[in-house]
C-alpha cells in the first residue's frame, strides 16, 4: 500500500474510532442512571462499582476518543481504548454465555435486548482497528503532522 | 532504550487519561447527586431474572384482551386497567402469599404494566415487578 493511502486511511480510521467513543460516553455521561441500569444488567459488578463505572466509563471514553481525534497522548489512549474493548467484550461474552436477555448498553440507552452477535462483532472490528492505529502509531506511519 | 522510553511515555499518557477521567467523574458524581435507585430495588426485574426466581412468580399480563389471545406468558394471567374489577379476584386467588408477581405490557415505556404493578402493591401480597423490557423481551426470548 502507497504511504500516502495509509495515512488518510489511518486518519479516516482514527476520526471514525475516535469519534464513536465520544459519541458513545457523552450520550452515557448525560444519562448515567439509563447506564447504571445497562451495567446492573449485566450482574457482574456489586452496586458500589457499578455506580462509580457508570459515571468513570464515560468520561475515559469521551477523553480517550478525543486524544485520538486531536493525537494528543495518542498512544496512552489508545491502549487504554483497546483495554476498555477487551473489558466490553469479555462482558458481552459472559452475559450471552448466561443466557441473559439484556442490551448490551454500549450507547447508554437500553437498545434491543440479546443482540449479541452484531454487538460481539462490532467491538471485535473496533479492537482491530485500535491494534491498527497503535501498531501503525508505533511504526512511526500515522503520516499526518500533530 | 527508546523503546522502554515509549513505554513510560505510554504508561504516563495511559495514568494521566485515567486520572482525568477520574477527576471529570468526582465532579459529575457530585453534581448529580445519588442516582436513583434502579432494577428490583424500583421494581423492576430483567426477564432472566424473573426466570430464575424460586418459586417462580406469578405472571400477570397487562395487555389488552386481543393480545393477550395472541400469544402470552405460559400460565400468566390477563389484568388490566381495563378488565381490573373482573379480573382481579382471580389473580387474588391464585397468588400465593410470599410469590412475586412479575406484570409485564406491549408499550415501550411499560405505562399499563406499572399502573398495574401499582394496585397490585397495595395488597401487600408479595413483590411486584414490572418485566423489563416488556412483552417484547419475552416474545424474543
Amino acid at each position: 500500500m502507497e504511504p500516502p493511502l495509509m495515512r488518510w486511511m489511518n486518519l479516516a480510521l482514527r476520526l471514525l474510532v475516535g469519534g464513536l467513543f465520544m459519541v458513545a460516553g457523552t450520550l452515557k455521561a448525560a444519562e448515567p442512571a439509563t447506564f447504571l441500569t445497562a451495567i446492573e444488567n449485566y450482574h457482574i459488578l456489586p452496586r458500589a462499582l457499578a455506580v462509580a463505572a457508570a459515571f468513570y466509563l464515560p468520561y475515559l471514553e469521551i477523553l480517550c476518543g478525543s486524544c485520538l481525534v486531536l493525537r494528543r497522548w495518542q498512544t496512552g489512549a489508545l491502549v487504554l481504548m483497546g483495554c476498555l474493548m477487551l473489558v466490553f467484550i469479555v462482558a458481552l461474552a459472559s452475559a450471552w454465555g448466561r443466557g441473559l436477555n439484556i442490551a448490551c448498553g454500549c450507547f447508554g440507552e437500553g437498545g434491543e435486548p440479546g443482540r449479541y452477535g452484531l454487538a460481539l462483532l462490532r467491538d471485535l472490528l473496533l479492537l482491530a482497528a485500535l491494534c491498527w492505529l497503535l501498531f501503525t502509531e508505533r511504526r512511526g506511519e500515522s503520516g499526518f503532522p500533530a | 532504550m527508546r523503546r522502554s522510553s515509549d513505554h513510560g511515555k505510554t504508561l504516563r499518557e495511559a495514568g494521566a487519561l485515567l486520572l482525568t477521567a477520574g477527576l471529570l467523574a468526582l465532579v459529575a458524581a457530585c453534581v448529580s447527586g445519588p442516582l436513583p435507585t434502579v432494577g428490583e430495588e424500583a421494581g423492576e426485574i430483567t426477564l432472566d431474572a424473573a426466570l430464575h426466581r424460586q418459586p417462580p412468580p406469578l405472571w400477570i399480563d397487562a395487555r389488552p384482551a386481543p393480545e393477550y389471545e395472541a400469544g402470552h406468558v405460559p400460565g400468566a394471567l390477563l389484568l388490566n386497567p381495563e378488565n381490573w374489577p373482573q379480573a382481579v379476584p382471580g389473580v387474588l386467588d391464585a397468588w400465593a402469599p410470599g410469590q412475586c408477581a412479575v406484570v409485564y405490557c406491549g408499550t415501550p415505556g411499560g405505562e399499563a404494566s406499572r399502573e398495574v404493578a401499582e394496585r397490585l402493591r397495595a395488597f401487600q401480597l408479595g413483590p411486584v415487578f414490572v418485566l423489563q423490557g416488556g412483552w417484547k423481551a419475552w416474545s424474543r426470548h
